[in-house]
């Protein structure tokens, strides 16, 4: 081949280059080259040839970079490709970034390939503002998660649609023995007291009502209901409620924390007790007085008058006169003493005075012993008595209270009963229980009296049929040392037709009393 | 500074604002450029352009170190430091760093730096020249992770590239 035709093939080739052709196997001019003597033509071809390879590695390069293959060879000291292999390094960059992206690594920034960089700049410090604030809100929880799992109160929340609870404090198995899964297991009614699920039902649509109704201070209400515990028990809870509520003012959730209050209540009952003992003992006081100003004054001003009268008569020798008064005189100063025996076993009560002290007791003997004290007055008013008592029942009991409680109950029955009246006393064992009634056909009592009896700040006074005066104290005598037995008192009667006392003194604890002292 | 043992020290920058009230922080790169491509020549001529490689090399290093003691944190993790790293790169122009890649289990990675002060607009001359930039990149690490790491500029704009691209990877002990 002529110099001439490998100038004419050589720019064939670079025309074909030009066209985007890269075969040139067809022109096989490596061995016109290598026999041909022309150096420049020689060197011409070698430089055609390394335009050739740049231009091919360049087609490569630029073609992977189009289907977006970033891991391929970048061509080395190639300057016609140097602005792609700028963009393929810019691209590997973006590759990078977006991958620390999708790590939570939003520190990223892109300075090139415009409106898609601020695009993306945009995105980034989207996704930024987002995490920091998820950081923000999950610092947040947390810190109200050690809150809420650390205080002693319980934390709630309600579906108020649902009726169930979405979350309970774990605090919730101090309270009430429960686990978060059992406590949330159950439903508001199954962890209340049916008493405090009517509360709860009576008082929440009544409130949800007035919440509605622009009564914003029904949102958060302070309520104490009682709660079933794990092992049964009941506890008082003192629980604070919030109306948790969507954007639409409409209530979905009921925010609540709840606060034992058991040992509140206990003290508050404790405290009520003792007010209750204090009016008790106020009464008591007021009791005394107004015996000590009424009841002893009456009598012993009767028996000054009467000594008075009795010295007059005895000058002139009016025996008649004298044995009058000096029976007047007998019977002010025996319900004298009457009243003072009554007042000072009372005083000994109040003052804790008052041993009790239980031993084996003849029954019939005993009440035989008082209704013999009482015969002059059972005879003045013709009065029929009548005893039915075993003689061989027993009781362990006080004797000195005993003796009190029959005295008193007699002396009334026959004080109330009018002349020819009858009173009648039973006694039977009912199973290791004595039971004692006293019955008269006296005047009986009203159903109001009958529910006065007994209370030291209502107590009755009235006098008896023939006068015989009263101060009410000897049926609160009564009372009291039938307690002390641990035993019960109660009356039935009909007014105008008679009265039936009756008393219970259950043996089992008094036995165990009386073995207890031996 | 004819002490033969001067230890360069983060101070000996100077008070600029204090000494330059008019001119302030700024210049030319052309001013950097000049007084690097000066000392290269001097250098080259003196010591062989192999010795001035290595001069200029460990001179980055120094520098890279001090500036990641004085300007960096080195108590952020990895990716936060990169990326404080390259904020203060274009803070102070002395490029835009890219990553390609980051390998913190075989400790491989590929930095690009474009816009690079030492080279970026030069003659092209097929061949590397960022000796003081792949010392200023191994300093960064060995005062980041007290490791040492070896750094290689694969590409270069004086190369006939667009950007430099440096290899980086742990030193073989």
């Amino acid at each position: 081949m002529s110099e001439r035709q490998i100038i004419q093939n050589i720019t064939q080739i670079i025309n074909e280059l030009s066209a985007g052709n890269f075969d040139f196997s067809t022109y096989n001019l490596e061995n016109e080259i290598a026999s041909c003597n022309s150096t420049e033509l020689k060197e011409l071809y070698q430089s055609v040839s390394h335009l050739i390879d740049k231009h091919r590695n360049a087609k490569d390069f630029i073609l992977n970079l189009s289907k977006g293959n970033l891991e391929i060879e970048v061509p080395k000291t190639n300057n016609l490709i140097s602005s792609f292999k700028e963009l393929h390094s810019n691209l590997r960059h973006l590759v990078w970034q977006t991958h620390r992206i999708a790590e939570g690594d939003y520190n990223q920034h892109i300075d090139f390939l415009g409106d898609f960089s601020n695009s993306y700049n945009k995105l980034i410090a989207g996704l930024k503002e987002k995490q920091i604030i998820e950081k923000e809100l999950e610092a947040s929880e947390t810190q109200y998660r050690i809150l809420a799992e650390n205080v002693s109160d319980v934390i709630w929340k309600l579906d108020l649609f649902s009726g169930r609870f979405t979350y309970i404090s774990p605090s919730i198995y101090a309270l009430r023995g429960y686990s978060v899964e059992e406590a949330m297991a159950q439903t508001m009614e199954e962890s209340l007291t049916p008493e405090s699920v009517r509360y709860i039902q009576e008082n929440l649509p009544k409130r949800i009502q007035a919440f509605y109704t622009g009564d914003e201070s029904a949102r958060a209400q302070i309520s104490e209901v009682q709660q079933p515990c794990k092992d049964g028990s009941i506890i008082w809870v003192e629980v604070v409620t919030t109306f948790i509520t969507n954007k639409d003012n409409k209530i979905v959730e009921i925010l609540g924390v709840s606060r034992n209050i058991e040992s509140r209540k206990k003290a508050a009952e404790q405290l009520q007790l003792y007010a209750m003992q204090l009016e008790e003992l106020n009464a008591t006081k007021d009791k005394f007085f107004s015996i000590i100003a009424h009841d002893l004054r009456n009598p012993f001003g009767a028996i000054h008058n009467l000594a008075e009268l009795l010295l007059e008569n005895i000058e002139i020798d009016n025996k008649q006169l004298v044995s009058k008064i000096a029976k007047l005189l007998y019977d002010s100063s025996k319900h004298t003493f009457e009243l003072l025996q009554n007042l000072l076993e009372w005083a000994k009560i109040q003052q804790g005075g008052l041993n009790f002290k239980p031993e084996l007791l003849d029954l019939s003997f005993i009440l035989n012993e008082e209704t013999e004290t009482l015969a002059p007055l059972i005879n003045q008013k013709e009065i029929s008595l009548e005893l039915s008592i075993p003689a061989d029942i027993q009781i362990t009991a006080d004797k000195y209270m005993l003796r009190s409680i029959f005295r008193n109950l007699l002396t009334n029955a026959v004080k109330f009963t009018p002349n020819n009246g009858s009173v009648t006393v039973k006694a039977l064992n009912d199973n290791n229980n004595i039971i004692i009634a006293v019955k008269d056909t006296g005047i009986g009592l009203s159903s109001d009296e009958q529910e006065r009896l007994f209370k030291i700040d209502r107590v009755i006074s009235k006098n008896g049929t023939n006068n015989e005066r009263g101060t009410g104290l000897g049926l609160m005598l009564c009372n009291e040392f039938v307690k002390k037995h641990n035993g019960e008192i109660s009356v039935e009667s009909t007014s105008g037709k008679g009265s039936t006392f009756r008393i219970v003194i259950p043996q089992e604890k008094n036995t165990h009393l009386l073995i207890s002292e031996k | 500074m004819l002490n033969d043992d001067y230890n360069f020290q983060w101070k000996d920058i100077g008070d600029i604002m204090e000494g330059r009230p008019n001119l302030g922080n700024q210049t030319h790169v052309a001013a950097y450029r000049l007084m690097q491509y000066t000392m290269r020549s001097v250098l080259n001529k003196r010591l062989g352009g192999k010795m001035a490689e290595e001069l200029f090399f460990e001179a980055g290093k120094l520098a890279g170190e001090e500036f990641c003691k004085n300007i960096l944190d080195t108590a952020l993790d990895f990716y936060p430091f990169i990326a404080q790293l390259q904020q203060k790169l274009q803070e102070l122009n002395i490029g835009i760093l890219r990553i390609e890649e980051t390998n913190l289990e075989t400790m491989k990675f590929i930095f690009v730096l474009a816009e690079d002060l030492d080279c970026s607009g030069l003659p092209l001359t097929n061949e590397t020249v960022c000796d003081y930039d792949e010392g200023f990149i191994s300093g960064l690490f060995k005062a980041y992770t007290q490791k040492d790491f070896d750094v290689k500029e694969i590409d270069c704009w004086s190369s006939g590239e667009r950007v430099c691209r440096f290899k980086i990877s742990l030193k073989d002990e």
